[in-house]
């Protein structure tokens, strides 16, 4: 199996998961939904297989193949979500994730060829990367979430509102606190040292900070649902920052070496 | 006093937050910045005992004083994680270049200190607090490895730091080595005798470094030698120590026939990964249990 191969594979998935989004939104269908979503994910997860195969390695060297894991995972975190909590939304957001993961993997495909410096070969730099970008799926949904109820929506918001925003920040900051945890074993095994207010630290450590604090609101002040929500955003420019927006602060361009 | 029954609620934990910010000047202003390597052996274990002792007095003072109440409740995280949110904004925002003045050096800056040894409190009287309910339900099994891990992580990351050595120990090909030099240029006997057989430097077509590795004879306390490879991301332990592939002779690059190891020795270091460890499990624990949600009664 080769890349070239990508491209039909992640067809069959998307328009699969496209399928079971529209059955999603319908509200009737859940199993038919899960079921032709759930397809997808077989399709796209064969050719993870078939390049592991080939490859007589995981999948799991370069930014592309790492890439290959985040739209794998967004879609079945989309799946589970759904099972779940009912959100008729979800499979879309989720399906527009992970395609975008597949249109950059379409569109650079010479990062493949990417070499790999020594410090990202470890076994750590998947499930760092793959929990992060899990988490981040999560947080997004529970940012549309957050402007749903604060712009969007006519109606009250409703305690059912709160709760599907509380699940998906309980899912997301959990696979966050992984991330950075995972992040700190790693730094450990090749530094020696787990944590040292690197730039990217720091603003990981401001993200889990404010997520704490949305989660520390909603059970000091469970009724005030207005300043809950605008938490959750405040949280998510944190989110951004620490994702990408670091490469443009002075502040993180002049010291950090996690600059990518 | 019935005005006054429950003084402490979330307005004025952030007023005290921001009392304690600014009584955090006075120490800066008078004694200068946080010196965190004071904190060496013994003083760390003494100033931990003193806070544990702390926690305990303030837990059985909870229901007779209404700050220690609060000290250890809901309405004392929010402001006290919105403090250290404020200061590490600030920190995120300033670059972090020693002799930039106080907010250049934000983890030695008092306020900043004072901000997050609140937190650490608060943090450590609500795990108390859910030890206490620990077999209620695995909500409260997962708020203990939460909140006690946390603590344990902060703790002991920042008060063992100061026991924490790092040095440098520079190798070059057949000659065999015992001491290493620290950050600040002290020379120190590692007590290992560390022979370099063969560094190893492989790069890509384009150049680009592809693997660094040091062949090694290291023998410890035992005397008896020991043979390994280490290279980047893979290190050697040995009596204590982790040794890490640290440099090499840049100008010599594939040809070079020298090598910068580094080796580190943290005692609180598996304290630490306890703490890790518990957070791992309660962060996995708190996916099923979900928040305890009281606007749904």
């Amino acid at each position: 199996m080769s890349w070239d191969a990508f491209i039909w594979f992640a067809a069959v998935a998307v328009i699969l998961w496209a399928a079971g989004a529209v059955l999603a939104w319908t509200g009737k269908k859940r199993t038919a939904a899960v079921t032709v979503y759930g397809l997808g994910i077989v399709v796209f997860l064969s050719f993870i297989v078939a390049m592991w195969v080939s490859l007589e390695r995981p999948p799991l060297r370069t930014m592309g193949e790492t890439r290959l894991w985040y739209s794998f995972f967004l879609a079945v975190a989309g799946m589970i979500v759904y099972s779940r909590w009912k959100y008729k939304w979800m499979l879309s957001f989720s399906a527009v994730m992970s395609l975008v993961f597949i249109v950059v993997n379409l569109l650079k495909p010479e990062i493949h060829s990417k070499t790999l410096m020594p410090a990202l070969q470890s076994p750590w730099f998947a499930p760092h990367v793959i929990v992060y970008m899990f988490s981040y799926g999560m947080l997004g949904a529970a940012t549309l979430m957050a402007l749903y109820v604060l712009i969007f929506k006519k109606e009250k918001t409703t305690v059912a509102d709160m709760a599907t925003a509380d699940n998906l920040v309980v899912t997301g900051l959990a696979f966050l606190t992984f991330g950075m945890l995972f992040g700190a074993l790693w730094a450990q095994e090749a530094w020696g040292t787990y944590w040292a207010w690197d730039p990217k630290e720091t603003w990981a450590a401001i993200t889990w900070l404010a997520y704490l604090l949305y989660i520390h609101f909603r059970i000091a002040r469970p009724k005030e649902w207005e300043t809950s929500m605008w938490i959750l955003l405040l949280a998510f420019v944190c989110l951004q920052i620490c994702w990408w927006g670091i490469n443009y602060l002075p502040s993180a361009r002049a010291t950090s070496v996690h600059v990518y | 006093m019935a005005l006054f029954s429950k003084p402490f609620n979330l307005l004025t934990g952030f007023l005290f937050g921001g009392g304690l910010a600014l009584t955090g000047l006075l120490p800066q202003i008078v004694k200068g910045p946080a010196r965190w390597g004071s904190l060496a052996f013994p003083a760390n274990v003494i100033i931990l005992s003193l806070f544990l002792v702390f926690l305990a007095g303030a837990f059985l003072m909870r229901r007779k004083s209404s700050f220690f109440a609060w000290l250890g409740s809901p309405a004392a995280a929010v402001p006290s994680i919105a403090w250290c949110l404020v200061f590490t904004l600030v920190m995120g925002l300033t670059a972090q270049v020693p002799g930039r003045g106080w907010l250049g050096n934000m983890i030695s800056f008092w306020p900043f200190v004072l901000c997050y040894i609140w937190l650490t409190t608060v943090v450590g009287l609500v795990a108390i607090n859910h030890i206490t309910r620990v077999g209620r339900s695995w909500r409260e099994v997962s708020a203990v490895l939460n909140h006690l891990g946390l603590f344990v992580v902060l703790v002991c990351a920042t008060l063992g730091s100061a026991d924490k050595r790092t040095l440098e120990m520079t190798l070059h090909e057949g000659e065999t080595v015992s001491v290493a030099v620290s950050e600040d240029g002290t020379t120190y006997d590692t007590g290992l005798s560390v022979r370099l057989d063969d560094f190893t430097m492989e790069v890509y077509p384009n150049g680009m470094p592809k693997r660094f590795a040091s062949d090694v004879v290291v023998a410890g306390k035992s005397g008896k030698g020991t043979a390994a490879v280490i290279e980047v991301n893979k290190p050697l332990k040995i009596d204590g120590w982790k040794m890490y592939q640290y440099g090499y002779d840049e100008a010599a690059g594939v040809e070079g026939e020298m090598s910068i190891l580094q080796l580190v020795k943290d005692p609180w270091l598996p304290l630490v990964f306890g703490g890790i460890f518990m957070m791992i499990a309660g962060a996995f624990l708190m996916m099923f249990t979900g928040l305890k949600r009281e606007d749904a009664r």
